[in-house]
């Protein structure tokens, strides 16, 4: 087995940074929405139970990576699986993270031009975004790293204010009941938020790379938390405002909750800030997929390293898809359909690996020199 | 060579630069500061809208020596649909309609009663149109509210938006803007309200609170109701309570509401919800016509008991004529029934049920203060 060694060089905070910044992407713009839709009042504990879930295949990711200390995910299961299967699944994964960052700039794309940008064309949009993307994916791990950890803190405390002044809109009446009908809508809820909690299989590409592995699980659980208290937060104010049935008018009920976020006098039509905010949380989504599609490309072409021209050529198929659907129903029924398949795409490709790995006895090659 | 193509790229960069090529002045939009809905008068079906245009040149010369004219405009526009008649509205100004500066949505009680949901869909669709605009309803035609003759703000626009402004201050009225409306009229256990405005000479009237069932207005409350709906739906109201005296019904004194508190307390028994508010209020004495020497505490006690029995009724007045008369929940009792009682909300068609709920009214009230006056 020839071995690849793998410069060091992404620390534990760049670990939280990317691992946070990479799973809230678009997803948000309509998470209160889709959410309340499947549990109604129940929308928060679905929100947070399906964080759990996000993190408890987490948990299962980052012990399989770490198994693997010198190797990405394509690389432990072309060992684990053989070759033939191992190719087979990386190219899966490559054709949903293709299909996801397709979905992501869409429909941010779509929001843009709805709400601020009414006249400029949609292609307009999706090119930058995943120009911007490519820009951020072609860097070497160590920039792309730091792009994450420096946009993250400008941008996540800036979206928290902005649901905080929104706050003042909330009507507790509208949270409750709290699990009146039972576990079953939460459930159900919880899987509505597959779209927002994807993404955090970029860990799976990153562990070889990790300054301290012995630090990941740590620095991973924290890249969860800043996702989910993001997360429970818009849905909490979201569903405080407008209450689970007026929410499903709301094509973008994220943008509709800036839109009626003021403080009098000083505050007022915050969109613009919210969307600027918005490119940097999308396009650091896009980027992290772009790189994990590079990555796993370079590995099946057995490259040894990655061409910086590929990220730029990869998104010219994207574009194409993302023009694809032919209005915004459809843009959502591709959204659901590409983010229930990438679930379980994860789930089985890592609850497989994971056994076929501890019955076979498999371990990577390599100590971990953390 | 790379470096020569690298460079000439560079230099093409520039051409970005000039951004302002389709620039658009704010002078050069056609800036709609309010809209108001009319039923069209010539016609069985149809529409009347009236907009107030700022007309920015006669605004900065301000309202000294170089504003010839107004610094608005009112146009009527009839036509069978809101983008119609916006449409038709954009071929007779001198640049694009611009929403993002509506203040005011003014909708006439005659097509409020016919329901308005069809007249809002433009505006919800639409972008540009501020969620923190205001939806007013006129007692009479909008137009009139738009093209009020008024010495207070040069544009009538802002003087009607600083006046809601002012009675939302002092607690006469409630924020009624056009989300809060939308919400409530898209939230099943929810009734939407407006504020109604009306005329009155050169100035504005508040002149109380229709109430909707669905997107119909099925009702109203006049000024004094409105601020007793007020104490039963929000904390902290202010407001004045008369006591008569009881031979004669001469007025004996006026007590001011500083500052109140709300309690709702519900049961479900036999199947069915029944309600206790609990209002307690406290302020201070602000006139004394022919009332009792204020100086020892036993008489304040007497006087508090009598004023909470008045506030009492009053409320319990309101509480029957929106049950009997209206018909529609505007307190969003409802929505307390989603809330507590879930299995219950489901069996039950609420818009049924409300009429005929209990609710009852408990008042404490605290004289605090006689001014600066003693006795």
């Amino acid at each position: 087995m020839r071995r690849m060694d793998k410069e060091k060089q992404i620390t534990p905070r760049q670990i939280t940074s990317i691992l946070a910044s990479t799973i809230v992407g678009a997803g948000i713009l309509t998470l209160p929405r889709e959410v309340a839709a499947a549990a109604g009042s129940d929308g928060h504990l679905a929100t947070l139970l399906g964080g759990i879930l996000a993190t408890l295949l987490l948990l299962l990711l980052t012990r399989l990576g770490l198994r693997f200390p010198q190797q990405t995910l394509m690389e432990y299961s072309d060992l684990i699986l053989g070759r033939f299967l191992g190719k087979i699944l990386s190219i899966s994964f490559i054709i949903y993270w293709l299909l996801l960052a397709a979905i992501v700039v869409r429909i941010f794309g779509e929001m843009v031009i709805t709400a601020v940008l009414t006249r400029t064309p949609l292609e307009v949009i999706i090119g930058i975004m995943l120009l911007l993307g490519a820009q951020l994916a072609a860097q070497e791990l160590r920039v792309f790293a730091r792009v994450h950890e420096i946009l993250l803190i400008l941008t996540f405390p800036l979206l928290l204010l902005l649901f905080l002044i929104s706050a003042r809109n909330v009507n507790l009446l509208h949270l409750l009941p709290v699990l009146a009908f039972g576990l079953l809508p939460v459930l159900r809820g919880a899987l509505a938020t597959s779209l927002s909690y994807l993404g955090i299989e970029i860990i799976t590409m990153l562990v070889p790379y990790y300054t301290e592995q012995g630090q990941a699980l740590k620095y991973h659980l924290y890249g969860a938390a800043v996702a989910l208290v993001v997360y429970v937060t818009i849905v909490v104010i979201s569903l405080g405002s407008f209450g689970a049935d007026a929410l499903q008018y709301l094509q973008w009920p994220t943008l509709e909750q800036i839109r009626i976020a003021t403080i009098p006098g000083v505050l007022e039509r915050l969109e613009s800030v919210f969307i600027g905010v918005w490119v940097v949380v999308v396009f650091t989504t896009v980027g992290s997929l772009l790189l994990m599609v590079n990555l796993s490309l370079s590995h099946l072409l057995g490259w040894q390293k990655r061409n910086r021209l590929w990220h730029y050529l990869l998104i010219l198929p994207m574009f194409f898809l993302a023009r694809y659907p032919r209005n915004i129903v459809a843009v959502e029924l591709y959204a659901g359909i590409i983010s229930r398949a990438g679930l379980i795409l994860i789930t089985a490709a890592g609850g497989l690996l994971y056994l076929v790995a501890l019955l076979r006895r498999l371990k990577g090659a390599g100590k971990e020199n953390g | 060579m790379a470096r020569r193509i690298t460079s000439l790229l560079l230099l093409l960069l520039l051409l970005t630069l000039g951004g302002c090529y389709d620039k658009q002045d704010i002078e050069q939009r056609t800036a709609i500061l309010a809209v108001g809905i009319d039923k069209n008068p010539e016609a069985e079906t149809g529409l009347e809208v009236t907009v107030q245009i700022a007309t920015h040149h006669n605004l900065a010369a301000g309202g000294g020596e170089g504003g010839e004219g107004k610094p608005f405009l009112v146009t009527t526009v009839r036509g069978n649909s809101i983008s119609s008649i916006f449409n038709k509205l954009e071929n007779m100004v001198n640049g694009p309609l611009f929403f993002g500066n509506t203040m005011l949505l003014v909708i006439s009680r005659e097509v409020a009663e016919e329901g308005v949901y069809n007249h809002l869909d433009y505006f919800l669709r639409n972008a540009q149109f501020r969620r923190k605009s205001w939806l007013i309803i006129s007692p009479g035609q909008a137009k009139e509210l738009l093209d009020i003759p008024t010495l207070l703000h040069p544009i009538p626009a802002l003087y009607l938006r600083t006046a809601l402004e002012n009675f939302v201050d002092t607690k006469a009225a409630p924020f009624t803007m056009f989300e809060n409306f939308i919400t409530s009229l898209n939230c099943p256990a929810e009734e939407p309200i407006a504020v109604i405005l009306g005329p009155a000479g050169d100035k504005v009237e508040l002149k109380g609170l229709a109430a909707f069932a669905q997107d119909r207005m099925v009702g109203e409350l006049d000024a004094a109701e409105l601020s007793l709906f007020l104490y039963l739906t929000r904390p902290n109201s202010r407001g004045l309570v008369y006591l008569l005296k009881p031979e004669d019904n001469q007025m004996e004194l006026c007590y001011e509401i500083q500052n109140s508190n709300l309690k709702l307390h519900s049961t479900l028994e036999g199947g069915r919800p029944s309600f206790t508010y609990q209002l307690w209020v406290e302020g201070n004495i602000v006139e004394n016509y022919l009332g009792p020497i204020l100086d020892d505490e036993a008489t304040l006690r007497r006087l508090e008991g009598r004023l909470a029995a008045k506030l009492e009724g009053e409320c319990l007045q309101v509480i029957r004529k929106v049950q009997e008369e209206i018909g529609s929940d505007i307190f969003n009792l409802g929505e307390y029934v989603r809330a507590h009682y879930p299995y219950y909300w489901q069996e039950i068609n609420w818009r049924e049920e409300f009429p005929r709920v209990p609710i009852r009214v408990e008042v404490t009230t605290h004289i605090r203060r006689l001014g600066i006056r003693r006795k």
